[in-house]
């Protein structure tokens, strides 16, 4: 226990919210998985550093004897104990955790799996001895209770789970109803923070990265403003974060200030040269040849100007070499 | 490409339900609760649900969990993802509902 290291949590589950949480299972390996989920998830949401015991594993080949006991002797159950009972004695192991500082948790769960082996005579002490090789690694409080359809809800406060019965079942259902919209808020919240959480190691990159970062972005936004053009997935939702980040009046990244402070004049820019294919198409509207062609380039150039794709192939030809030659004339009719 | 298939029957596994104030956000499985495939869950891209299976599918493999609960079942239908945690090596995963079955590239 003279481990210092910062206790793993879940990034995941502590993103989406996860405070507490339901394992049905049925039948003894079932409950045994439930247990190991329930360590599992001990740990992932800052119960307890599994440095401690890295090295045990569950024994799956010993799952099916064990289970069956395991989780009663962890809180003292006894097979006659009726549910107020058992309900008791759960909330009596959980006062005890809860009283003991986070590092002694996987102690004083061992030690009351292995004092309830002690305790129940000779028949149980493998048993005993399986719920401490158990319970030792996966850190847990399961109360087994009726197999079927038990719930286990998860205290982020006491950093502990206690198996519930089937009424609250009910709930999750009830509940599932509100699910949607809960879940899209969760979603994007969670997402948003994670994008931020980039944004902020970018900071930390070496200057050589961060300039040629800062380029490409910039260059992005500027190809996308003169061209209209997707930016890609990527680039767009970095921009978008700027840019709500500008709207909310902080400090963006460099590229997209320059950006920003450039936007108008590119603005401009792009409407002379749509402007300038206009006039070029009313010219070309003069031949004849070109007379069907024309309306469709005028078209094109009030989409944004790319080039419509065409089953004509003379018109898709041309209508490439025309673009080219605007974006050639670009940077004159910009002075 | 052979992929690994790893079945895991009812009563041999656990999933989850994670909770935000009584509200499923997601489901969860760990590494290790389940009997068979605990590798490849916890480096799986997506999943789909099968009548009442759930099908888990990675680059290391599928696992698929028979007759999961109905609670499970109403969370997939709500599209939740899943998460599945190995606290011991500190590897954590999000896996999201594959919404079209043809574009499943880990199936035979």
């Amino acid at each position: 226990m003279s481990d210092t290291k910062q206790p793993w949590t879940s990034k995941l589950l502590k993103g989406l919210g996860v405070n507490q949480a339901a394992v049905p299972t049925k039948g003894p390996i079932a409950k045994a998985c439930g247990v190991a989920l329930a360590a599992a998830l001990t740990v992932a949401m800052g119960g307890a550093s599994m440095d401690v015991h890295a090295g045990e594993k569950i024994k799956k080949e010993t799952a099916h004897e064990a289970a069956s006991t395991t989780a009663y002797s962890v809180v003292g159950i006894e097979d006659g104990d009726s549910k107020f009972e058992r309900t008791g004695k759960v909330a009596a192991t959980l006062g005890q955790i809860a009283l003991s500082p986070q590092a002694g948790v996987i102690s004083l769960v061992g030690q009351a799996a292995v004092g309830s082996a002690a305790g129940a005579g000779s028949k149980s002490s493998s048993q005993g001895k399986h719920a401490a090789e158990i319970v030792g690694t996966v850190v847990g409080v399961a109360v087994a209770a009726p197999v079927f359809g038990v719930l286990m809800i998860g205290n982020q406060a006491h950093n502990t789970y206690v198996f519930i019965q089937e009424e609250q079942e009910k709930n999750v259902k009830l509940k599932m109803e509100e699910v949607g919209d809960r879940l899209a808020g969760v979603k994007e919240d969670f997402t948003q923070q994670m994008r931020l959480e980039d944004r902020a190691a970018r900071q930390n990159w070496p200057e050589d990265r961060k300039a040629y970062d800062q380029k490409v972005m910039y260059q992005a936004a500027v190809d996308a403003e003169t061209t209209g053009a997707d930016m890609g997935l990527e680039k767009q939702i970095r921009f978008d974060i700027e840019a709500k980040i500008a709207q909310e009046g902080g400090v963006t990244e460099p590229w997209f200030a320059k950006f920003s402070a450039e936007k108008e004049q590119i603005a401009q820019n792009r409407a002379i040269q749509t402007k300038q294919m206009l006039a070029d198409a009313d010219a070309l509207s003069n031949d004849k040849s070109f007379e069907s062609v024309t309306s469709k380039i005028q078209l094109s150039a009030a989409e944004g100007g790319s080039a419509l794709p065409s089953s004509n192939k003379n018109f898709s030809t041309f209508s490439q070499d025309a673009s080219k030659k605007h974006v050639k004339q670009a940077p004159e009719l910009s002075r | 490409m052979t992929i690994e298939l790893h079945m895991n029957a009812l009563g041999s596994y656990a999933l989850g339900l994670g909770m935000n104030d009584k509200v499923p956000v997601c489901l969860l499985l760990s590494h290790d609760s389940v009997s068979v495939g605990g590798e490849a869950a916890i480096s799986a891209e997506y999943y789909q649900l099968e009548g009442s299976d759930l099908r888990i599918s990675g680059p290391n493999g599928v696992v698929v969990l028979k007759e999961i609960e109905q609670a499970c079942i109403d969370a997939v239908e709500a599209q939740l993802p899943l998460v599945v945690i190995d606290p011991a090596t500190e590897r954590e995963v999000l896996v999201t509902r594959l919404e079209d079955p043809s574009s499943d590239i880990y199936r035979e």
